[in-house]
């Protein structure tokens, strides 16, 4: 890495530490300020900061890449991942702020009535944390290994980069907090769109037409790296799941069957609506309303990214095949033109558009990235050790600042565990069965959001006759099956390619459970003023009207 | 539900603060009406939503010519939806649907709570002050609350 290289990765991560300081003289008082930034984030802001959240390794190098390796059927990612926030929007967003509460365990807690839901509900979203983790530090190891080579003593630069990227989110999130990781995730978003546009004019400007190029690739026969016994590189053929005849560009089949298809879409759109770091946001809204109109911006703004994400993947199939010969750094990548590893689409065409500082650029835009998920995802686990466990049960007593240093000795051990795993991880692992190993791996733990939380979620919120037995039936059941399943899958052992996306048949089965349970349990007590609270807007009309008399009056 | 606080008139006079944080709740006759109605417009645009996506990928995997002919340069009909289109339908979706809900919080929400309000603002203004009977509640108290000036 030269001094230009490490000049603009300087500056990005300066940018950060410095947001986080900024924040820092606004203060982190309280447990709730460490959690929810005191719940006072405007919409455009908190809108930012969900897609900064949500946009991890696996949407900046792992759609480009879904598509770079399988053509339409890697943009069903790019199509899934943002129609996930319909149903936020539809079902979840101003429900779950109008209640109230600090996290998701919290809120099933208080809807059931049972701290049995709270303890199953702090597991399940553990491991779907976990299980997010995982991949966006795999994305941190493989983009620094790119960029740098440099490593840390006794470690690989795929492990320094692991650890690196890791350590260095934990230190900020337990120095800043909700309120310096929101602004962080903010501006990082705002980056990352940047990244893509600058990436996409740079190649408008040098010729680059995004319809000419799908004309030539549409086509194209779709290949990929294969390593034979004796150790020689080759590419090879990559056959259709619908018609078993090769595989086009243009084409359904790459990846995934017919039912495939359904299934990854299913899939990624229920997830959303589990994922406890991006639900955890929507408690920092001030208001039911806001939260709603916070969603709506999100929709617009991930849009916007993955158009442009989906049109770098198709650029990169275009363009790499026919430079690879002609580009030393990029031919040793590539075998025939084929990129090696899917996620370095992006990469290459930063570093083809913009030499080394363009792939320095695109390079901190993925460690912005990940760095900006991993945030979140520590800060949920922050909330559900620290206010679910310790200030519950372990020390019901605690201060305001042994509850705070609590959240934070979380984020410490949660970062620690991941990167470990993440370190013994070998990506090519996985990588001969999926489009993008990061994408598919962050779309397991989709599949687990999916099959665990997002149906208590739905139906604890819409059917006032859903109780806690039930829930914590369906958690447990949802939990057992999609780890089963992915983990099997993982070995080899399990269905070919469902064990990334089986949330069509679990999601489905962990509903009916629960309604079933529900119906042969008693109903939760209290259930009107629980539905007051949940679906009623007089916390919104008297936060609206003191907003607006504040205004009017000048009085703060 | 949280508590409602007293007017706060702490000073001797009605405060900002104390009239913002007025009896203002609502019953639980009107939530369940509003909520009725917020799971129809959910359920009703989920189902739309859903025959968009779904209508999408059952077109690419069954037909050929979505995925054969070409609609714009080199674009075939599910490549331009997922690339450009779906987004596009998403965020007008989600306007929509958010929209509609707003309205219905206005509506089904917080008429219950005029009447208390005007109590309220009577029992603390006195005479001082004629009680709107439009609603204007908002508009009356501002006029009686002292201006801070500077």
């Amino acid at each position: 890495m030269n001094a230009a290289q490490l000049g603009v990765v300087a500056v990005a991560l300066g940018l950060s530490v410095a947001v986080v300081l900024l924040a820092r003289v606004r203060g982190t008082r309280t447990a709730l300020d460490f959690q929810l930034a005191g719940r006072q984030m405007g919409v455009l802001t908190n809108a930012c900061a969900i897609c900064g959240d949500y946009v991890s390794a696996a949407s900046f190098l792992g759609v480009a890449a879904a598509v770079y390796a399988a053509g339409l059927d890697g943009a069903w990612y790019a199509t899934g991942f943002a129609a996930g926030f319909v149903p936020v929007l539809l079902f979840i967003a101003t429900p779950l702020r109008r209640f109230g509460e600090r996290s998701i365990p919290d809120f099933l807690a208080r809807r059931f009535g049972s701290e049995a839901v709270r303890l199953v509900a702090v597991l399940v979203v553990e491991l779907i944390i976990l299980a997010y983790l995982i991949p966006q530090a795999v994305g941190g190891g493989l983009a620094w290994q790119l960029l740098s080579g440099a490593s840390l003593p006794g470690l690989d630069p795929y492990g320094t980069g692991i650890v690196a990227s890791t350590v260095l989110t934990a230190l900020l999130v337990v120095i800043g907090g909700m309120r310096g990781t929101t602004w962080n995730q903010a501006i990082q978003f705002v980056v990352l769109v940047a990244v893509l546009v600058w990436l996409a004019a740079a190649m408008v400007s040098q010729g680059f037409s995004y319809s000419g190029a799908l004309r030539d690739a549409n086509e194209t026969v779709l290949t990929r790296p294969v390593v034979d016994s004796a150790g020689a590189e080759s590419l090879e053929v990559v056959t259709s799941q619908l018609d078993g005849e090769p595989a086009l560009f243009g084409r359904p089949g790459a990846r995934y069957g017919a039912i495939g298809h359904f299934a990854l879409v299913v899939t990624l759109m229920a997830g959303t609506a589990g994922l406890p770091h991006v639900m955890n946001r929507f408690f920092t809204s001030p208001t039911g309303r806001a939260a709603r109109m916070t969603t709506v911006w999100v929709l617009a703004f991930v849009g916007l990214f993955y158009t442009l994400a989906v049109m770098l993947g198709t650029a990169a199939r275009s363009i790499i095949a026919s430079k690879a010969a002609d580009d030393p750094w990029l031919a040793e990548l590539t075998v025939d033109g084929v990129l090696r590893v899917p996620e370095h689409a992006l990469l290459s065409l930063g570093r083809l558009y913009g030499g080394d500082i363009g792939l320095s650029v695109v390079t901190t835009g993925a460690l912005l990235a990940i760095m900006s998920t991993i945030g979140g995802l520590l800060l949920a686990a922050s909330a559900s050790w620290g206010h679910d466990i310790y200030e519950r049960y372990l020390n019901p007593r605690a201060t305001r600042a042994q509850a705070l240093k609590a959240g934070q000795v979380a984020v410490g051990v949660v970062a620690v565990g991941a990167a470990m795993v993440a370190v013994g991880l070998d990506p090519s692992d996985v990588s001969a069965s999926t489009p993008s190993v990061v994408a598919a791996l962050v779309t397991a733990a989709f599949a687990l959001a999916g099959s665990t939380l997002t149906p208590c979620l739905v139906l604890g919120i819409w059917w006032k006759r859903t109780t806690a037995t039930a829930v914590i039936a369906g958690m447990v059941l949802g939990a057992v099956m999609s780890v089963g399943v992915v983990v099997t899958g993982l070995a080899g052992l399990g269905l070919a390619g469902a064990w990334q996306t089986p949330t069509i048949v679990i999601g489905p089965l962990v509903s009916v459970v629960i309604v079933v349970v529900s119906l042969l349990t008693t109903p939760v007590a209290g259930i009107d003023g629980i539905w007051v609270r949940l679906h009623g807007s007089a916390n919104d009309r008297r936060s609206e009207r003191l907003t607006r008399i504040t205004l009017d009056t000048g009085v703060p | 539900m949280d508590a409602q606080a007293d007017p706060g008139d702490h000073r001797g006079e009605l405060t900002v603060e104390g009239y913002a944080s007025f009896h203002d709740a609502d019953t639980s006759a009107e939530v369940d009406a509003a909520f009725r109605s917020q799971r129809r417009i959910a359920v009703a645009y989920c189902t739309f939503f859903l025959l968009g996506v779904l209508g999408v990928a059952a077109g690419t995997v069954t037909s050929s010519w979505a995925t054969t002919d070409r609609v714009l340069g080199g674009f075939s009909p599910s490549f331009l939806m997922m690339a450009i289109g779906l987004y596009i339908f998403f965020v007008i979706i989600g306007l929509a649907a958010a929209t509609l809900a707003n309205a219905v919080d206005d509506r089904m929400m917080g008429a219950s709570s005029l009447p208390t309000a005007r109590k309220i603002f009577r029992s603390r203004l006195g005479d001082r002050q004629a009680v709107p009977n439009n609603g204007s509640v908002e508009q009356a108290v501002l006029g009686a609350t002292e201006r801070p000036t500077g």
